[in-house]
């Protein structure tokens, strides 16, 4: 009877003492030892090569000219979870628009020199209407550098209707030329490419590209060129779209330049990333492209920790647009952030940051 | 019974020690199972 | 721990006995509950079905809401107007039609009426979806911005409104006969919430509108200790609170604040040792994240932003509380029949156990089942929302319904 009690007694306090004793280490390891138990692993850095020289010119930064007219088609359609080929974007009778078409467009035209002398175009992004495309694409000569094969690659730096639905003005010069896409495409972005229609969301592709496709995952820097690489990030985005990559080049005497179409992982993540995986990553002296911050022009406190965290990295061009948003754009102004201005032609409503037709030299 | 009651509380307090490190041995398996996680 | 009671709620002293043998019952209960949660979500909040109200924080904001006034009509109100031979004889499915449809009417009343129509007419206009959209604001963050603000009330009060039947047996009014009772516990404990909230939350308004809105709310005091200026620090650890107090005080049974037999003493004891948990929880769950995904990194985005770490603590011990209920509602909070100790543990580790499993489970097949995007941290994305859903189905089932058709009330002795 009484070995009975004492073991009963010693069991129960076995079963508080472990459940205290778990949470006990849990609360210490994460607070007092937490510098010590937190494991950093230093991956190994991978040196992408150099470039001689870099411009990077604004296709079209214009994705859409009614912020009111894209929310209200959004909202109508159940929100940013809605997959973006569901959606009956409007396109007519918008003021503001392109001949009453909402849509627009972001591409961005690329010229690298490599250390050997030779020179390579990049076309990032195709945009939204093809229409609207043609027409930046005329104006700046991108038409032509197709067809005469002056453009050596496409490519895509994530799925969503604004970069990537305006292929057709892409293959309708040139169908074979190579494409890379970030891993995270979905089968309906294949198809489109391939020339499929998809008359809910207005969008369609009568010239289906039969070049080379290349699907660029996440597991390692992707180098196409000496000294320009391109990331692929594993993030969820809005309108039912996964996956992003962006660029990575090491100019000579200059530093890391990042370029990216829409940078959903954050700019931060990426800077970061490359200042640990990348040679010579530590010095960020551009960065230019999409940086989704405030692209509806709302605002979350989240990007002010952004804007506050940015001066850490040291960055001297700083040449953001599209969907940066203008209020992101203000409040860089204000903390003293080396904003490069634009001109605000060519269908860029302000001259805050650079517009369609504005080049950018790292040289 | 007293001398029961008695015996009986020192042995609650020895299986508490005792859980205790069973529980800390819990964390520190979770802990690592989190890193290899990673 | 049947303790004397200085008060007891109905809830408590119902008698309700398995018609199916256990685990059967639990099982069948279970799937019960998950279906009418998945139609109630693919009608009111998948993004591809018919409402679509999952924008996240305008469907969440009703899910919160329904969530706060289930609390006080069966807590707080100990559900008055009805009277408990009203409760213990009318038909299980009929008590579930009428207190789910007054439910779902006060919340309405709440949202449209109290917050929309006046607190945000009359004092701050990011209480009102409407009244932002009147001072210019594009319609969707109109919606979005005042809904945040509105469901978190409702989180807040969740975690402060339970605590007074729970922790302090509604001392020193539990001499009161309803609804004088319920209404002094209310009015005390929303004057508490309204509080926590304009220091909680209210400073993350002050940040969110350009410009700055600094004569109004205070700058987010918590930014050099948390890194953010973000109010998601504050709704993480008090997220974590809703998921405590709830698991002490059901696979917990209040241990072991319920040791002390005198109130206020036991009630204060029982706040600190909730509000202890819901930290403990807290610093745990954004160190194991830190472990998986990396410290996270001032001013970046998504999975690395610090901000979305304190949220997703919140979202953790939802998952977590959500298993514990189920446990408790379904599987008549097994085990019990080894002490109390020992019953405590085994719940523990099954609930622990089963946190990481559902974690896993959630972001597998949270796609297809409900509709939302891939990855662990969207914009849009909140698991929080269907979690609670699915809980709040849980309390209709078996706080109105008694848990019919599985078990039934029996006659008390």
């Amino acid at each position: 009877m009484g070995n009975d009690v004492t073991r009963r007694s010693f069991i129960k306090g076995m079963a508080v003492g472990t459940v205290a004793g778990y949470f006990a280490s849990a609360g210490l390891s994460s607070t007092v030892f937490k510098d010590k138990m937190l494991v950093v692993n230093e991956p190994p850095k991978v040196d992408i090569g150099m470039v001689k020289s870099l411009k990077v010119k604004v296709i079209s930064e214009t994705s859409w000219f009614s912020n009111k007219v894209l929310l209200d088609d959004l909202k109508k359609a159940g929100g940013l979870l809605v997959n973006q080929y569901e959606i009956p974007w409007t396109s007519e009778g918008v003021k503001e628009g392109f001949q009453g078409n909402n849509a627009g467009g972001f591409s961005t035209l690329i010229d690298v020199e490599l250390m050997d002398g030779s020179k390579k175009k990049i076309l990032l992004d195709t945009g939204w209407n093809p229409v609207w495309m043609e027409k930046r694409y005329r104006e700046e000569g991108i038409d032509k550098m197709l067809a005469n094969n002056e453009i050596d690659c496409f490519v895509s730096s994530h799925e969503h209707f604004d970069h990537y639905w305006g292929i057709e003005a892409l293959t309708k010069y040139n169908t074979k030329l190579p494409i890379y896409v970030p891993k995270g495409f979905y089968q309906d972005g294949f198809d489109l490419l391939h020339g499929k229609a998809f008359p809910k969301a207005k969008v369609k592709n009568d010239y289906p590209h039969i070049g080379k496709l290349t699907v660029l995952d996440s597991s390692k820097p992707n180098m196409i060129y000496p000294g320009v690489a391109l990331l692929t990030f594993d993030v969820p985005i809005i309108t039912r779209v996964f996956g992003e990559q962006a660029f990575v080049f090491n100019v000579k005497d200059k530093g890391i330049v990042l370029v990216t179409g829409c940078c959903h992982m954050g700019i931060i993540t990426y800077m970061e990333y490359v200042k640990h995986h990348i040679a010579g990553g530590d010095k960020i002296y551009g960065v230019q492209g999409g940086l989704h911050i405030s692209p509806f022009e709302d605002w979350d406190p989240q990007y002010d920790d952004l804007v506050l965290a940015l001066h850490r990295y040291g960055i001297e061009k700083l040449g953001p647009n599209h969907c940066t948003g203008y209020v992101t754009a203000e409040k860089m102004l204000a903390a003293g952030l080396p904003l490069i201005k634009g001109t605000a032609k060519n269908g860029s409503k302000r001259d805050i940051y650079l517009g369609n037709g504005d080049e950018l030299k790292f040289a | 019974m007293e001398e029961e009651r008695g015996e009986s509380k020192s042995k609650y307090l020895v299986g508490t020690l005792v859980g205790v490190i069973i529980g800390l041995a819990l964390w520190l398996f979770t802990w690592k199972m989190l890193i290899l996680a990673a | 721990m049947k303790n004397e009671h200085l008060d007891i709620l109905w809830l408590e002293t119902r008698n309700i006995t398995n018609l199916l043998k256990q685990p059967y019952r639990g099982i069948v209960g279970l799937l019960l509950s998950f279906s009418v949660f998945l139609g109630l979500w693919w009608i009111f909040m998948d993004p591809r079905g018919i409402l679509r109200w999952y924008t996240p924080q305008y469907g969440y904001m009703y899910i919160r809401w329904l969530l706060i006034v289930a609390i006080w009509q069966a807590y707080i109100f100990d559900f008055w107007p009805f009277s408990p031979k009203w409760m213990e004889t009318t038909h299980p499915a009929q008590k579930g039609l009428i207190l789910t449809g007054l439910n779902f009417a006060l919340t309405g009343i709440v949202i449209w009426g109290f917050f929309y129509a006046f607190m945000g007419k009359l004092s701050m206009p990011y209480l009102s979806w409407p009244e932002l959209q009147k001072l210019g604001m594009t319609d969707f963050f109109a919606r979005e911005y005042s809904s945040l603000a509105v469901l978190m009330f409702a989180a807040i009060a969740s975690w402060l409104s339970p605590i007074w039947p729970a922790a302090f047996e509604n001392y020193p009014w539990h001499g009161l006969q309803q609804p004088a009772k319920g209404f002094t516990v209310f009015a005390f404990t929303f004057l508490l919430t309204t509080y926590a909230f304009l220091v909680f939350m209210h400073p993350h308004y002050d940040v969110l509108f350009y410009p700055w809105q600094i004569y109004t709310a205070a700058f987010p005091w918590w930014y050099e200790f948390a890194h953010t200026l973000s109010g998601n620090f504050n709704v993480g650890w008090i997220m974590c609170g809703t998921a405590a107090v709830w698991m002490v005080e059901t696979i917990w049974e209040k241990y072991p604040f319920c040791l002390i037999k005198t109130q206020p003493l036991r009630g204060i004891a029982g706040f600190f040792w909730i509000l202890f948990v819901a930290l403990l929880l807290f610093v745990t769950f954004v160190f194991m994240q830190d472990l998986v995904w990396g410290d996270s990194i001032e001013g970046a985005k998504r999975i690395m932003a610090p901000d979305w770490r304190y949220l997703h603590t919140g979202e953790l011990a939802v998952m977590m509380l959500a298993v514990a209920l189920v446990l408790y509602f379904y599987f008549d909070n097994w085990p019990r029949k080894f002490s109390t100790e020992v019953n405590l543990l085994v719940r523990t580790v099954i609930v622990i156990v089963s946190t990481f499993v559902v974690h896993y489970g959630y972001y597998a097949v949270s796609p297809g089942l409900l509709g939302t995007q891939a990855g662990y941290s969207h914009p849009q994305q909140f698991p929080m929302a269907p979690v609670i859903l699915f809980i709040i189905v849980m309390l209709y089932h078996n706080w109105f319904m008694d848990g019919w058709p599985g078990k039934r009330i029996t006659k008390k002795q």
